[in-house]
């Protein structure tokens, strides 16, 4: 008996662990809690406000940016902002100017120069060399910094002379592009120009569209056609009107993110169109980002810019250029008109590119 | 003859033992601790062979972090029909050990008194010694060295006679039961969780990685909300209506995914008309025998291509595939041979094609499977999974779980809700890739969503600076440290500090380890910082439990050390 009962007793331990694994184990159940609204922190994997995709950025988080104003230099016409990524674009005869907030770049000055380069068809500069050709000047009274490129574009000589300023978060790109003398004749005025630029408060330009990077990781093949080269201007809006009928046998399809229009061609194919107020870098820097596309391999500025050949009866300066490989295929049109780039894109399985070739071609030299 | 009777032997009956003193004596034997080591190598090796097929995460979760395995379908063949898991033979273990040493234990000489109070001083002692000095390497080794010494002297005294004899055992014993139970604890209780934030941004809550929540916001002032959250735990297992005091409806999931992918219709569609267009493209390529050669010089000029081009040919009985032109224009002269030809192109460009896509983002790949599956993607097709507006224009497609610590499942949810006063509300589709969507119900707006759970905080911490050095030429990092400031009205707390490599922060029951660096997609300047914050009740178990350990085996040692070199000292 005195056994059993001290058997018992030394059973209570073993009882007293097994009482204390079960309250271990949690139990899942309904919290109600107040919690400060989403704002200053959203983890990549959720979203906001509205429905849509993560993914789509809604407009109450994207930053905004300040009101920027400026003194107009004389001969300058201001063509107003585009609503993208230009908050300022302006005209002086050949020249175009435009401004750009981009994401900050700060400490990669040398890869932007280079990065011009690149899209200029010229060899990168060492360290050394890009940091000599970044010279200093004066932007809304901070110290901002401008490098000076001209090359030849698909054989039409080019000079570019890019400002820029980084200013909280941001770098601001001030862009000078055209014919090398009329650049040089306007020279003085956009440094005058650069002087009277003035920043506003945060937020008093409102809310704008969060620009692609300027130095982007190589993009998915799928990625949206972006322009070759940043910092880019933004496709023009949907007012822009497409000139031309469209052909029998096409059909109007939505269009895309930075398309104007988009439509379906039998056999498979499709022909987008973008319109961009600057040539986005160039005969040569957009031959070469088909190609890629297509999947071809790298050539050298000046084959891909030989790639083009002018279109008859286009308007000045249109070139339309063919690429193929395998079964799929590619026809780039692309046709200055009115102060305007008009990017037109047909691609598709080899056979119906090349059945939609002609028709692609009459409707890229339509005249409005 | 001889009456003398043979000498009686008399044996006393066994007393077989009682069924609780057996039970006690399977308990405290030691043949059952020599078993369950036995079983507990055989888990451990099965358990790390099972990381081979299972990936390390669910491994660890079915084998270790389990009370026991029982054999799935397909699973591979050596996977025994069942076998405990992790946490029985942690606990029989214990159980085992624990009734061990209540049985063997003896009354000691000094009286009980004394031997509790010698054991409650020295373990006091080296508890308050292990958490305050254990950061200190050597002041902590020199303070147990001089508590040993103490210990060891009070023990040779007549008052602690017969009361220090096994203290080195019993904490030995001891420390192993405190790094059990605190193992078992840290298993059940313990949550990760991490704060992803960029230069400059402030974070009041960390996100769990794998468990997921719905939940039902509701504007309390504009500023704040007034969070429902029902755990990931709930919704996958749940069979009917969640319903709760605070919803006034009820939510009924009507289908659960683990881990998903979200597509988005219309790019699905216009992804399967550009493969359509492409297949066409095929199908008239290689329907003619006549074009054969001309397909075999253009095949020659992609290496990717002439490989299908041999394969094909070998498939169809050309042995000499090496020139494939030669070869084609032979076969193109052979009507049959040559519709057998050009099926085998058409079928492996096709698959070639399909595998392309399948390789490519969420849109391409299921476009690539309807169309395998000859289902074309269209306004309705797949049908919508519920009628919210969002999931006319996105559905989810299930995935795999993902099997390795890398891979991070997405979950995704169709609801239904149902309003107290009744009527079907509608249903939702939700996933942490879609954004929170707005409902009206009774009047009143509500925002519902599927996120990763997570864990507010009652302070806020702000990222001020970001470093992230790697030793030059290498991508080997030198210094990783995240500089934060810690903002907590409740204790009128601001301070700054430092969170680095192998130099967490302890704070609020909370260790933020620093875990990965990077640069903000957007703004290359932005240092972003992910920081994995542990709450683990039981993280002092295992530093207290080897101090024990450690106490034990030394002060058992010397003992015995001093009582060998007096033996032979007397002799």
């Amino acid at each position: 008996m005195l056994i059993r009962s001290n058997c018992h007793v030394r059973l209570l331990p073993l009882a007293a662990l097994v009482l204390a694994a079960v309250p271990a184990c949690r139990k899942a159940e309904i919290r109600t809690y107040v919690a400060p609204r989403d704002r200053e922190v959203v983890p990549a994997a959720t979203g906001a406000d509205e429905g849509g995709a993560a993914g789509e950025q809604p407009a109450a988080e994207r930053a905004a940016l300040p009101a920027v104003t400026w003194a107009l230099p004389s001969g300058w016409t201001d063509l107003g902002s585009d609503g993208g990524m230009n908050v300022g674009q302006f005209k002086a005869g050949e020249v175009m100017i435009n401004i750009t907030p981009l994401a900050s770049m700060e400490g990669q000055e040398n890869m932007l120069v280079n990065m011009w380069r690149n899209v200029l068809g010229q060899p990168a500069f060492s360290e050394a060399e890009a940091t000599a050709a970044l010279k200093e000047t004066e932007i809304a009274g901070g110290k901002g910094r401008f490098f000076d490129l001209s090359a030849e574009r698909g054989g039409t000589p080019v000079r570019i002379v890019t400002a820029f300023l980084h200013r909280e978060g941001r770098s601001w790109f001030f862009k000078l592009q055209g014919p090398p003398d009329a650049v040089g004749a306007q020279l003085d005025a956009f440094t005058g120009f650069l002087k009277t630029v003035k920043f506003g408060a945060a937020g008093t330009a409102g809310p704008v569209k969060e620009p692609t990077p300027a130095v982007a990781p190589e993009r998915p093949a799928a990625a949206p056609e972006q322009p070759a080269v940043a910092p880019a201007p933004a496709p023009e809006g949907g007012e822009i009107a497409v000139p031309g009928k469209v052909p029998e046998g096409w059909n109007v399809v939505a269009a895309g993110a930075m398309q104007v229009a988009k439509y379906s061609v039998d056999g498979g194919a499709e022909v987008a169109v973008s319109v961009f107020p600057s040539d986005t870098g160039g005969l040569a820097a957009n031959v070469l980002r088909w190609r890629r596309q297509m999947g071809l391999p790298e050539v050298g500025a000046e084959e891909a810019a030989g790639a083009a050949k002018p279109i008859e009866g286009g308007p000045e300066g249109a070139v339309v250029v063919d690429l193929e490989n395998g079964e799929k295929a590619l026809g780039g049109a692309i046709v200055p008109r009115g102060g305007r780039w008009f990017f037109y894109k047909l691609t598709g399985p080899t056979a119906a590119v090349k059945a939609a070739r002609e028709t692609f071609v009459n409707f890229a030299k339509a005249t409005p | 003859m001889s009456d003398t009777a043979a000498p009686v032997v008399t044996v006393a009956p066994v007393k077989s033992p009682s069924v609780a003193g057996r039970v006690w004596n399977f308990l405290t034997s030691l043949k059952l601790a020599v078993v369950l080591l036995g079983l507990s190598a055989l888990l451990v090796f099965l358990g790390t062979l099972a990381q081979v097929h299972e990936g390390l995460y669910l491994a660890q979760e079915r084998w270790f972090k389990s009370w026991w395995i029982l054999r799935q379908k397909g699973d591979i063949w050596w996977v025994p029909p069942v076998f405990p898991g992790g946490y029985a033979l942690g606990l029989a273990f214990l159980i085992n050990l624990v009734c061990a040493h209540f049985r063997r234990f003896t009354r000691p000489p000094g009286g009980m008194a004394a031997m509790m109070l010698h054991y409650g001083v020295v373990a006091a002692a080296l508890y308050v010694v292990t958490w305050k000095l254990l950061w200190m390497p050597w002041v902590f080794a020199f303070t147990c060295g001089a508590l040993l010494v103490v210990d060891l002297v009070l023990s040779r005294r007549g008052s602690m006679e017969g009361s220090g004899k096994k203290i080195g055992v019993d904490f030995v014993h001891a420390g192993i039961v405190i790094l059990m139970v605190g193992q078992l604890a840290t298993d059940m209780l313990a949550t990760e969780s991490q704060i992803s934030f960029r230069e400059g941004e402030t974070a009041r809550y960390s996100e769990e990685r794998f468990d997921s929540e719905l939940v039902f916001l509701r504007s309390v002032d504009g500023e704040n909300d007034e969070v429902t959250s029902i755990p990931h735990d709930l919704l996958a297992g749940a069979k009917g209506a969640i319903e709760n005091e605070k919803l006034p409806f009820a939510v009924r999931v009507v289908q659960w995914m683990p881990n998903s992918e979200l597509v988005n219709r219309q790019t699905a569609q216009q992804h399967e008309g550009t493969l359509r267009g492409a297949l066409a493209a095929l199908e008239s390529r290689y329907s003619v025998a006549e074009n054969l050669p001309a397909e075999a010089v253009r095949a020659k000029e992609a290496p990717g291509r002439a490989a299908v081009w041999q394969a094909a040919l070998k498939a169809v009985g050309e042995s000499d595939g090496g020139d494939i032109e030669a070869a084609a224009k032979r076969i193109a002269g052979q009507p049959e041979k040559a519709a057998a030809l050009m099926a085998q192109l058409k079928e492996r460009f096709r698959s070639e094609m399909l595998g392309r896509f399948g390789m490519q983002d969420a849109e391409m790949r299921f476009a690539a499977q309807r169309l395998a599956a000859n289902q074309p993607v269209t306004d309705s097709g797949p049908a919508p999974q519920a009628d919210s507006d969002v999931a006319k224009r996105y559905f989810t497609v299930p995935l795999p779980e993902a099997r390795d610590m890398e891979g991070r499942n997405v979950p995704s949810a169709v609801i239904e809700l149902t309003e107290r006063a009744g009527g079907k509300k509608g249903t939702w589709l939700v996933t942490p890739m879609l954004k929170e969507q707005e409902l009206d119900v009774g009047g009143l707006k509500w925002r519902v969503a599927l996120r990763m759970a997570r864990n507010y905080h009652p302070f806020s911490m702000t990222l001020m600076k970001t470093t992230h050095e790697v030793y030059p030429g290498t991508e080997i990092p030198k210094d990783f440290r995240s500089r934060v400031r810690i903002e907590n009205p409740g204790l009128k707390e601001d301070r700054e500090v430092e969170i680095y490599m192998n130099a967490p922060l302890r704070y609020a029951g909370l260790t933020f380890f620093q875990y990965q660096m990077g640069r903000d997609e957007l703004d290359r300047s932005r240092g972003t910082s992910a920081l994995q914050v542990v709450r683990n009740p039981s993280w002092f178990s295992p530093y207290f439990g080897c101090s024990l350990v450690g106490y034990g085996m030394l002060r058992h040692f010397l003992l015995h050390l001093f009582r060998f070199s007096q033996k032979r000292r007397t002799a």
